[in-house]
């Protein structure tokens, strides 16, 4: 579980790049991977600036959907978060 | 509607600009055909390019192949990316070196034509380095971590072909290191004559990836291209020959140095080819210009036909090599086309990166023989239809009759202005 006064932000080094249909593809120079991400992991990619808490990103997402988040929202987000963590795509800053 | 009418749809819809043209067009293809055409696209390496056309224009086009469609762009995509970040570094190392280097095809084509960069799926990147300057871009690339996948005879590649072989990153990114753009090494090719020099002379700067690199002019790219696509016996060039409509959509071309450039390459047949091939499935007007100096004797509806045929051929490659150079010709012509490209010592010490000078290569006859006995068993299906099939018996007939004509190059106008 991440602590309140840490704010992810992506790993400096990853090419992120969006797609005309609001996908986008991250590209990990250290390790050669690539991943496709689709437009909410993008939007949620976009926010991983050191200054968004996932709470905030989660508010931001809110407004942006349509009729909300679904309620599962919070746990996909920590879950793809954490992954990105786990891939070395992002790190934390401390506030 | 049979297959070839499709693929024409197809390409009438990768080159329309006007919504309600592309609505009309994609509508006439029915449920039955989108598998036929999501492998034709597959095939054909178009399906980045019409999946954004079907998003961009809320095509009417089945769920499941706009996923799969989908994924085809999100690789193209991806792959893009490894080797933009390669190529960056490799043209950054370059720089330092002050080595010239040309980025070619694809990967130029990419980044100055496309409107977004996936749309134009690649193998690998070519690039081109002045002749004097191989040896100091091979050291580059190996310091950069890229490795030949097989073992090779530098002279031999040097003196016989028009790049060294692939170079691997550790992203399994490949690299191929041209010296010179056409060879007459090919069997198909053999009039064409390049001017390296004036392909440098006339070059010009640009910054690709933020970095220097050189780009021909425009009217030597398109040679280039038209070339490249004859090369490859215009078998299924369609990614190719969009490349060419997207360069003349979005230059100002000087046609009459082309026609004439055209004339100095020795590549005028080729050149009026292309053209008219991308005014028949790209709907892209013949330029006056071309329309009064580019004039040739023969049967031209035959020739236009057999084009056609061999940029919208369904057989694998291998069948359509032995299609279009086996059948048809007579015994002893076969036995000088199965010398030549298969037994060729060029061939034998290309393939096993040896010395042309080497005696060795003798010795690699019989695994050779082996080699292509195994590859090419299971295209034998195909001879066997070809002598049964009356339909592939006339393709074959009509492959061989634009194939004569094209590399003949005796001055056949009608009208040499």
């Amino acid at each position: 579980m991440q602590a309140k006064n840490e704010f992810p932000t992506v790993n400096p080094m990853v090419v992120y790049r969006e797609e005309f249909d609001d996908w986008a593809v991250l590209f990990d120079p250290d390790t050669n991977e690539t991943f496709g991400l689709d437009p909410v992991s993008s939007f949620i990619w976009k926010k991983l600036d050191g200054k968004h808490s996932i709470e905030k990103i989660l508010n931001e997402l809110d407004k942006e959907c349509e009729g909300g988040v679904p309620e599962d929202a919070p746990k996909h987000i920590e879950e793809f978060v954490s992954d990105l963590k786990n891939r070395g795509l992002i790190g934390y800053e401390q506030n | 509607m049979n297959n070839s009418e499709l693929k024409k749809i197809i390409c009438k819809i990768l080159s329309c600009k006007d919504k309600i043209e592309l609505v009309s067009l994609s509508n006439r293809i029915t449920a039955e055909n989108w598998n036929y055409i999501y492998d034709f696209l597959l095939s054909y390496n178009l399906c980045p390019l019409f999946y954004s056309l079907v998003k961009q224009n809320d095509l009417n086009v089945p769920i499941e192949i706009i996923k799969k469609l989908h994924k085809s762009y999100l690789i193209s995509s991806a792959l893009h990316l490894k080797k933009t970040h390669e190529l960056k570094n490799v043209l950054l190392e370059f720089n330092k070196e002050n080595i010239d280097v040309m980025p070619l095809k694809g990967i130029y084509l990419a980044e100055k034509y496309y409107e977004n960069s996936a749309l134009r799926p690649m193998v690998d990147i070519d690039i081109l380095v002045k002749p004097d300057d191989v040896k100091k871009a091979l050291y580059i690339l190996e310091k950069l971590g890229f490795r030949c996948s097989k073992d090779y005879d530098h002279d031999f590649q040097i003196n016989n072909h028009k790049h060294l072989p692939a170079f691997y990153s550790k992203s399994n990114v490949a690299i191929e290191l041209h010296f010179t753009l056409f060879t007459h090494a090919g069997y198909y090719l053999k009039s064409v004559k390049i001017d390296l020099d004036n392909i440098w002379s006339t070059s010009s700067k640009t910054i690709l990836y933020g970095q220097k690199t050189t780009q021909m002019s425009v009217e030597n790219l398109i040679l280039h291209l038209c070339v490249h696509i004859a090369e490859d016996k215009f078998k299924q060039k369609i990614l190719h020959l969009f490349d060419v409509f997207q360069v003349i959509k979005n230059e100002n071309i000087n046609w009459q140095l082309l026609i004439s450039k055209s004339k100095e390459w020795k590549a005028e047949k080729i050149l009026y080819c292309v053209l008219l091939s991308l005014n028949n499935l790209f709907n892209l007007k013949i330029n006056d210009i071309v329309q009064q100096n580019l004039v040739f004797k023969g049967n031209m509806s035959e020739i236009e036909c057999s084009l056609e045929k061999k940029l919208l051929c369904d057989l694998s490659s291998q069948s359509f090599e032995m299609v279009s150079n086996f059948k048809h010709r007579n015994f002893i012509d076969k036995l000088k086309y199965i010398k030549y490209t298969l037994f060729s010592d060029y061939s034998v010490c290309m393939f096993y990166g040896i010395s042309d000078k080497s005696f060795k290569k003798y010795f690699y006859y019989i695994p050779r023989f082996f080699y292509l006995f195994k590859k090419y068993s299971k295209h034998f299906i195909d001879l066997y239809i070809l002598r049964k099939g009356r339909h592939l018996q006339d393709t074959s007939i009509s492959f061989n009759l634009f194939d004569e004509w094209i590399q003949n190059n005796e001055q056949n106008f009608k009208n040499n202005k």
